[in-house]
């Protein structure tokens, strides 16, 4: 046996050693009682054969809880996107579509006569006050109508 | 339990956009501001805007004319923008001479606040076209049917 061991051994350390016989020496070396020449050499496949056992712990482990993400469900998702669509729909709408205000930028005191814009207070009073006279009725409408139909 | 909450959220903010959106609409257009905003600058047009404190004496917030030189596409737009905004109004005085609105005098409906809206309109004599646009409290409408009517 112990013949056959340091054969296998030269072979490992030569590259030459199968899966099979490498599992064959870690057990060999897993045992307490070893020749002294041979304990030189045993940690090497004590430490092989912890991380061997590690390795497959692990795969054990991974086998049995596989890692998953997590993906929000696709209705939400649809909902989402509608809902998201939507708003910006509307609010594209009304923005293009909004009445405006009544003059929006039209305010302050100010005339513009000839394409010149005026501030002088006493200047803008004149027009406003020439523009209103304008417009004014030179006498009541229903009382010409009627004494025109009456004479 | 994200998806109980998340989409109520959703909910309420599309419809209070929607609610947003009806409410904006609601809001009185009126066509004759276009002709302020096309022609107020232009040569030949005198336009004056008026508000605050200028206008405190004759309860008036608002005050916007335009006077232009007689000008048949101009008329034309006038005319039309008069023919839809007086729709809406409320009193009318008008005279129509060969087929056009010579002078008229329209009341809108009052908006929010009580705020009065007047709409006048004359050819002139010497050629010119004026239209008025004023926004007044409650105080105002006596006060402009007093000034559009001069007594001797």
């Amino acid at each position: 046996m112990t013949t056959d061991i340091r054969r296998l051994l030269d072979n490992y350390f030569e590259g030459n050693t199968s899966a099979e016989e490498e599992k064959t020496l870690r057990r060999y070396f897993a045992q307490d009682d070893l020749p002294e020449d041979m304990q030189v050499v045993a940690p090497i496949f004590r430490f092989l054969d912890d991380e061997s056992a590690a390795m497959a712990v692990l795969n054990e482990i991974q086998r049995e809880s596989p890692i998953t993400t997590r993906r929000k469900p696709l209705l939400l998702r649809k909902l989402r996107t509608i809902a998201a669509v939507a708003a910006a729909l509307l609010i594209a709408v009304v923005l293009l579509t909004r009445p405006d205000k009544p003059f929006p930028s039209l305010n302050g005191n100010y005339v513009w006569v000839n394409g010149k814009r005026i501030t002088d207070p006493a200047t803008v009073r004149k027009y406003a006050e020439s523009s209103f006279g304008k417009v004014r009725s030179e006498s009541d409408i229903i009382e010409d109508q009627l004494r025109f139909i009456l004479e | 339990m994200k998806i109980k909450k998340t989409f109520p959220r959703l909910l309420i903010l599309f419809l209070l956009l929607a609610a947003s959106g009806i409410t904006m609409q609601a809001q009185e257009n009126l066509r004759i501001n276009s002709i302020f905003e096309k022609y107020g600058k232009q040569k030949g047009a005198t336009m004056v805007v008026l508000s605050g404190k200028a206008l405190h004496n004759y309860r008036l917030d608002k005050y916007r004319s335009i006077t232009v030189q007689y000008d048949k596409p101009i008329l034309d737009d006038i005319q039309q923008c008069l023919e839809t905004d007086k729709k809406q109004a409320r009193q009318i005085k008008e005279v129509i001479s060969n087929g056009i609105i010579s002078s008229g005098y329209y009341q809108l409906p009052e908006e929010e606040n009580h705020i009065h809206r007047y709409i006048l309109f004359k050819i002139g004599d010497d050629g010119t076209a004026t239209l008025i646009y004023m926004e007044g409290g409650q105080d105002s409408e006596e006060l402009i049917n007093r000034l559009f009517i001069k007594k001797e």
